[in-house]
């Protein structure tokens, strides 16, 4: 596993230059900043940023995702999935909350599970009419 | 200590008396033809001395590092270091400014446990070493769960096994360097990378690149890196009161 370093510690973990490839897991629990190929899984407990220079072709795990690069696989993002003009997407995305900036492609299906949660619960608890011709006495 | 020659002469006599003014007692040994400094290593730690310092540049710490690091009898042998150059790697890493302040390191013994790395079969560093080429180069290499490959011409290998790779040749020419110094422009760099694995192993096509440390070569390319956690016992001078 690369990059094992103290949780919570900040800065970049890694950092793939934009003239690398990569085939394999790129798995860091700090920051990753791709610049470059990555045929593989890419996976952080923190942000993953995909430079416009990069492309990843495969599944992209992380909190926060930032693409303006090109992406051929999943994304799953626990916290914030931000797509920027440049980013291209052809696959999946997960999210709960989700920026898509104008220019930005995004060629998938989107999930974004706290709204589908939301949209059930609203579908079992509808809320109550209000009553059109209530009438109120007074002395 | 290092052989004698030059300055080095004056230096070591000068590094005995501050030793003998705050109370430091010891066997001092130079490496001849007859003896090696590995051997003269492996002679200290088998009288049982707790404590050898390497008193020289950093070739001639490396090659205590390789005993101590190697031989099982050495796992309690702790490691003073009065380096030849203050300006080096190795005084920052130990924190020592002078000779003076190198010295009252050894008095004070505080001790420091740190990562070394391993270049297979038998070479460590505790600093940095340099795999450089003056053009760019395709390197391969292999970090624990991936593969891959860049163009560059500078890899620099930290303990802890971190690991820097800088294309210099995709910085431009001098010509669009000259114009972005001009405009006060800073270019992004994305071209230099940075890993830290725990297992690192470089190839480079159709040569074999020297592996330097401190300027002096102690590897080829293909070569295969371990990062060897809390390895060595280190004696480093007290924080600089601020």
């Amino acid at each position: 596993m690369i990059g094992e370093k103290r949780p919570g510690a900040s800065g970049p973990g890694t950092v793939v230059g934009a003239n690398v490839k990569l085939v394999g897991t790129l798995q860091d629990a700090n920051d990753i900043v791709i610049h470059g190929r990555i045929e593989g899984e890419v996976v952080s407990n923190q942000t993953i940023s995909v430079m416009e220079t990069a492309y990843i072709k495969g599944p992209v795990s992380g909190d926060v995702v930032n693409i303006a690069g090109k992406i051929r696989g999943s994304i799953t993002a626990t916290g914030r999935l931000e797509i920027l003009p440049t980013g291209k997407i052809f696959g999946s995305i997960a999210s709960k909350d989700l920026s898509i900036k104008s220019g930005a492609i995004f060629v998938g299906k989107c999930t974004m599970p706290e709204g589908e949660k939301e949209a059930e619960e609203q579908e079992e608890t509808p809320e109550q009419p209000k009553k059109q011709n209530e009438t109120y006495e007074v002395e | 200590m290092e052989p004698p020659k030059g300055k080095l002469i004056y230096r070591q006599e000068k590094i005995k008396d501050i030793l003998g003014d705050i109370g430091i007692a010891g066997e001092t040994v130079i490496p001849s033809a007859a003896r090696t400094i590995e051997e003269l290593t492996q002679l200290g730690v088998m009288k049982g001395y707790s404590t050898i310092v390497a008193v020289g540049g950093e070739s001639l710490i490396n090659k205590i590092i390789n005993i101590l690091a190697t031989q099982k009898i050495s796992k309690d042998a702790v490691l003073g270091i009065i380096p030849n150059d203050f300006e080096s790697l190795i005084a920052k890493k130990i924190n020592v400014g002078d000779l003076r302040s190198a010295c009252n390191a050894l008095k004070f013994r505080r001790l420091e446990t740190i990562d070394i790395c391993q270049i297979e079969p038998n070479k460590f560093f505790i600093t940095e070493a340099i795999v450089e080429n003056p053009k760019n180069r395709q390197i391969y290499f292999s970090l624990d769960t991936m593969a891959g490959s860049a163009q560059t011409n500078q890899i620099i290998i930290k303990p802890g096994l971190n690991i820097y790779m800088h294309d210099k040749a995709l910085e431009g020419n001098a010509f669009s360097r000259f114009i972005s110094w001009l405009l006060s422009r800073k270019e992004k760099d994305i071209f230099s990378s940075f890993f830290q694995t725990k297992k690192a192993r470089f190839e480079s096509e159709n040569a074999n690149l020297p592996i330097k440390v401190s300027g002096e070569t102690i590897a080829k390319t293909p070569a295969t890196l371990y990062n060897r956690p809390r390895m060595l016992k280190i004696i480093v001078a007290r924080d600089k009161i601020k």
